[in-house]
């Protein structure tokens, strides 16, 4: 039976022939359990510029990391970095003699750039910093919430080249009334009342020095699918700000209000953007700066370890929207916490690595919990935090091994 | 079997330590790559609904901005919290799903008690064997444009009994090939969908093989189209980096 056929026939047709003919397809297959209900995924290899990544959607594209990449190194290879996409419309052939720029609305002069203007008009910058989805951990909430159903694989960690927004902006000249600062990529809906995807900021946080217009990542191009030709690398900030396939930047003298801002990508404004499920009355603000994370990369879940021997645990951690301080190791359930070697520091925004020897000196079953601090004193919480978005999740992480 | 009897923490200078012996991190480059024309195919799902009263729902509107898989990924959801995500995909997003539909789809998905896809059948972007015109239709065409090939009133056009598909071969291969946006009339309807190029994600052979489908089905009787044709048009439009203007453009292609 086929796709064509299944409007004609799906009332008289039993879904076991279509199954049997997946079910073939899924024996060859490889696949992954994430750990919540209905967390089975493909591993496919077949996006562009993309290895083996974990299948969450295939239109509009959402890839997750698979999580042993974070435990190869603290930057994450293109070719594994997570991908998401809103709308149905993704330009799949970009040519850069023709791509334009656009800086435009409250600016004195307004700008067409071409690729080559930007890359050799500007002076190159150059940072590392975490790019992580609003909704990474998504699946883990609980109670469970619609969305992009993530484990932790929605995040990456990059070495992004290109020229600071500021230096940009103040070629155009920022006019005296704006306020903000918006931000639109090429991808559009297959609907006419879809609303694009557009991001805005403050005209100072876009004037801080550090927001940038990514044309490398890696050392190389983008991949289509994490923006070529040019990227909003917003530090420390969620990445649905780091607009893809950037091509206009508008200066807006009031507060945007379009859907993306108003409507979505919201959080309670509260600590931790923290509620209790049902919980009426609560302001929401656009979600904004990331929180402190950490991570055991060789570890796994009901992961067995004899006991006697020595071993190395290790992982990343990330400060939100500022450094690492310390990354602490708990064996007893968070009754105490012994800090652990950080790694060098690549970038106060980018992946840190931390590691600890570690040895077990009798059988049983045993918990593990690492927890990050950032330089501002924020650390990771012990209770996990809820909102209907799923957004910022950022508990403790715990691992539950057999010591045998 | 808490407390620190049982095991230590070794707090002693790593040898070795993980960071260092990592992949080196990436080194920027000291003169910048060329700029060269990047060109990609996406892979299309193929995944259906499970069947049952909704699914046809389902099928005729989820699927023209989303893959099936996004749908089939949820956790459990009951009726009353499917019904305000349909909503908000029709009030947010302007899906053209009408008012009456909202009920029945959120019964069906509410419904479907192991959601799970774990292998979503999908289309190859290249395949070695010859284009297969019927399986390209389903996995890009049919979404938007319905597998009876009468689209959705006032946004995707019907291709049966379409001129615009049934009229000179080289006037549809060139809606294929860059797309269309704003208002287009068929058989005296308007539509305002917007149809993406398909200029990077089909070969020409590819496209003369969905093309010759198309013009073939539903009481269509128009010829087959070659790739040679698909070639010399894609050739003569290699300019145009934006979809068609609807009738504005597509009436002088006539």
């Amino acid at each position: 039976m086929r796709r064509r056929d299944f409007l004609a026939n799906a009332g008289a047709c039993g879904f076991a022939g279509l199954l049997g003919g997946f079910g073939r397809r899924a024996a060859a297959a490889a696949e992954i359990e994430l750990p919540f209900t209905n967390g089975r995924r493909q591993i496919v290899s077949d996006f562009p510029q993309k290895g083996a990544m974990i299948l969450q959607r295939t239109s509009p594209p959402l890839l997750e990391t698979p999580f042993e990449v974070f435990d190869q190194g603290i930057f994450t290879p293109n070719e594994r970095f997570y991908v998401r996409w809103h709308l149905a419309n993704v330009p799949t052939d970009i040519d850069p003699a023709s791509f334009r720029l656009r800086v435009h609305g409250h600016v004195r002069r307004p700008l067409s750039l071409s690729l080559e203007e930007l890359v050799h008009g500007f002076e190159p910058f150059e940072m590392a910093a975490v790019n992580q989805c609003s909704g990474n951990s998504r699946g883990l909430f609980t109670p469970r919430v619609a969305g992009g159903e993530w484990a932790n694989g929605a995040m990456g960690n990059a070495l992004w080249r290109g020229v600071r927004l500021r230096d940009v902006l103040d070629r155009a000249g920022v006019a005296p009334n704006a306020v903000q600062v918006r931000f639109q990529g090429l991808d559009t809906g297959v609907i006419k009342e879809t609303p694009n995807f557009m991001k805005s900021l403050t005209v100072d946080h876009c004037r801080d020095g550090e927001v940038m217009i990514a044309y490398q990542m890696n050392g190389a191009h983008l991949p289509l699918l994490n923006g070529f030709p040019l990227r909003l690398v917003v530090p420390g900030w969620f990445a649905t700000y780091w607009i893809k396939m950037l091509e206009s930047i508008e200066v807006l003298d009031a507060p945007d209000d379009n859907y993306w801002m108003s409507k979505a990508y919201l959080i309670p404004d509260t600590p931790g953007a923290n509620v209790v499920p049902g919980q009426q009355g609560v302001r929401l603000v656009p979600i904004n700066r990331m929180v402190p994370r950490s991570f055991f990369t060789n570890l796994k879940e009901g992961q067995s370890i004899a006991h006697g021997r020595a071993l190395e645990v290790r992982g990343i951690a990330f400060g939100g929207d500022t450094g690492v301080a310390r990354v602490s190791l708990s064996v007893d359930g968070g009754e105490s916490w012994q800090d652990t070697r950080l790694g060098a520091d690549r970038g106060t925004y980018g992946f840190r690595s931390w590691s600890s020897p570690l040895r077990f000196h009798a059988p049983g079953k045993q918990r593990l919990m690492v927890r990050c601090v950032n330089t501002s004193g924020v650390a990771q919480p012990r209770d996990a935090n809820w909102n209907s978005g799923g957004y910022m999740r950022n508990v403790i992480e715990s691992i539950g091994v057999n010591v045998t | 079997m808490r407390g620190a009897a049982c095991l230590a923490l070794l707090m002693l200078a790593a040898r070795g330590s993980w960071a260092a012996s990592s992949p080196q991190a990436p080194q920027a480059a000291s003169s910048e790559p060329a700029w060269d024309r990047l060109t990609v195919q996406l892979p299309a799902s193929a995944a259906l609904f499970p069947a049952g009263d909704g699914a046809t729902i389902a099928h005729s509107y989820c699927l023209v901005c989303h893959s099936a898989g996004m749908v089939l990924s949820q956790p459990p959801q009951s009726e009353a919290q499917w019904t305000a995500i349909i909503n908000k995909m029709r009030t947010a997003y302007g899906a053209p799903l009408p008012a009456e539909q909202v009920a029945p789809l959120a019964a069906y998905l509410s419904g479907l008690s192991s959601m799970s896809t774990p292998a979503e059948p999908r289309l190859p972007a290249r395949r070695g064997a010859p284009p297969d015109g019927a399986a390209i239709f389903e996995a890009r065409c049919l979404p938007c444009h319905q597998g009876n090939g009468n689209g959705l009133p006032g946004v995707f056009p019907p291709l049966a009994g379409s001129s615009w598909v049934t009229g000179p071969g080289a006037t549809s291969v060139r809606i294929v090939l860059r797309g269309v946006r704003d208002r287009l009339t068929v058989n005296g309807n308007t539509y305002q969908g917007v149809m993406p190029s398909f200029a990077s994600a089909l070969d020409d052979g590819e496209i003369a093989a969905v093309l010759s489908y198309v013009r073939g089905q539903w009481g269509n009787h128009a010829g087959t189209i070659d790739p040679a044709l698909v070639a010399t048009e894609r050739a003569a439009t290699a300019a145009r980096s934006a979809p068609w203007n609807g009738d504005q453009d597509l009436e002088q292609l006539r």
